[in-house]
């Protein structure tokens, strides 16, 4: 058997460079999207990076001619999100992976296990919506470009994921999430 | 403390990205984009997937669709990558049966719940190699090697495929990006799901498949649920 995997060639390809250059430049910021995006697993976000930015690499042409190439990007997490060989590929390698030990890299989920079992309770698509209106800051037509659907889709999608968090919440946190909860919504 | 403050610390930091992590993410976009020209080379000719068609044979003769493609373009036919399926003459797993392998592949990984099957390139690691960073060591790292692993069915939902069968079991395969799964159900509540990320045809997945048995200890602790 040959080895698989591929030898880069001397100096790399246009290609090469330009992907090198925006994953040193972006990938912290995805992998923090992505910790959220998961509900806090630092495996699973570490996966939905990898699998974004691989996906990104062979699309490359695409992406850079794309208009909107955050959006793209933000895309092709989503999508490794709700891509159901990831989820079960994490489920069988949780148990044993380990991810590296590096400032930053903690288990969120242990810092705030509420707000972790909150955000986990709320379907993917859904926390993708809280997530990109409430802490990438994205505008209602951005966040429809990242997730592929209508305004209208991300206006329910948001209004039921923070009702969802405030329920989850309020049942663990009492009077003071739910006060933050109405801070929120009147944002 | 309001929910968009603790929604940002539970993200986290935003962290520097070391030269290694920045060079891995580089090689692994290369595997993926030389195994997509790989396949479209391969699979892109009426001829080889008219071919795929009449050679369906043994026990993976098609049963008919559940909705999705029927014969996906990154199919592959003969031996891609000349990768040939061999008798397995190394020790049986704990929890498994295997009748066939890769020529030049071992079991790198044996756990009650699954195998990594892996090139026998990667069998005596070195002192120094660090998984980390040459993940064809780590064994829960699946990019080209062969997954074996149990799923609870309820877990999967509705899978669009094609239905087939393999051996005495109904299976569905099924492209998942740049990688092939063969979920076959060895149970009503459990799939023996093979993942295939190395260059098997069509033809040699199932028959991969088939020769797979799993052990009722295994598939009973995984419909429990453990």
């Amino acid at each position: 058997m040959e080895n698989v995997r591929q030898k880069r060639s001397p100096g790399g390809s246009e290609r090469d460079r330009e992907f090198h250059e925006f994953v040193a430049r972006r990938r912290g910021r995805l992998l923090y999207t992505a910790r959220l995006l998961t509900a806090g697993d630092p495996h699973l976000a570490e996966d939905l990076v990898q699998t974004a930015l691989t996906k990104l690499y062979v699309s490359w042409a695409a992406f850079s001619r794309a208009d909107n190439p955050d959006a793209y990007l933000r895309r092709a997490l989503v999508n490794a999100l709700t891509d159901e060989r990831k989820r079960v590929w994490r489920r069988f390698e949780r148990t044993v992976a380990e991810i590296p030990d590096r400032p930053g890299t903690a288990d969120p989920r242990g810092d705030d296990p509420e707000l972790a079992r909150a955000l986990r309770e709320l379907p993917p698509r859904m926390r993708a919506a809280v997530v990109f209106r409430f802490l990438d800051e994205l505008d209602v037509a951005q966040t429809a470009a990242a997730l592929g659907c209508s305004a209208g889709t991300v206006k329910s999608q948001t209004a039921r994921g923070l009702e969802k968090l405030r329920a989850a919440l309020s049942r663990s946190g009492g009077d003071t999430v739910l006060q933050t909860y109405r801070e929120e919504v009147s944002r | 403390m309001d929910l968009h403050t603790r929604l940002q610390r539970f993200g986290g930091p935003i962290e520097s990205v070391p030269e290694e992590t920045v060079e891995a993410d580089v090689a692994r976009g290369r595997r993926a984009a030389q195994r997509r020209r790989v396949v479209q080379t391969v699979g892109g000719s009426t001829f080889a997937v008219a071919a795929i068609v009449a050679t369906v044979a043994f026990n993976g003769a098609p049963t008919g669709g559940t909705g999705g493609p029927s014969h996906p373009p990154a199919i592959v036919q003969g031996t891609v990558g000349n990768l040939e399926l061999v008798r397995y003459e190394g020790r049986q797993p704990n929890n498994f049966t295997i009748e066939k392998v890769p020529e030049g592949f071992f079991i790198q990984k044996d756990y009650w719940g699954g195998l990594t099957i892996a090139p026998k390139s990667v069998e005596n690691p070195a002192p120094d190699v660090d998984p980390s960073k040459s993940p064809m060591y780590d064994p829960d790292d699946f990019s080209g090697k062969i997954a074996i692993f149990l799923e609870q069915k309820a877990h999967r939902g509705d899978i669009s495929g094609e239905t087939v069968a393999v051996g005495e079991h109904r299976a569905i395969l099924h492209p998942t990006g740049s990688t092939w799964q063969l979920l076959i159900a060895v149970d009503p509540k459990v799939y023996a799901t093979v993942q295939v990320d190395v260059a098997l045809s069509r033809e040699q997945i199932l028959e991969l498949g088939a020769g797979l048995r799993v052990h009722r200890a295994a598939i009973d602790r995984m419909a429990a649920g453990n």
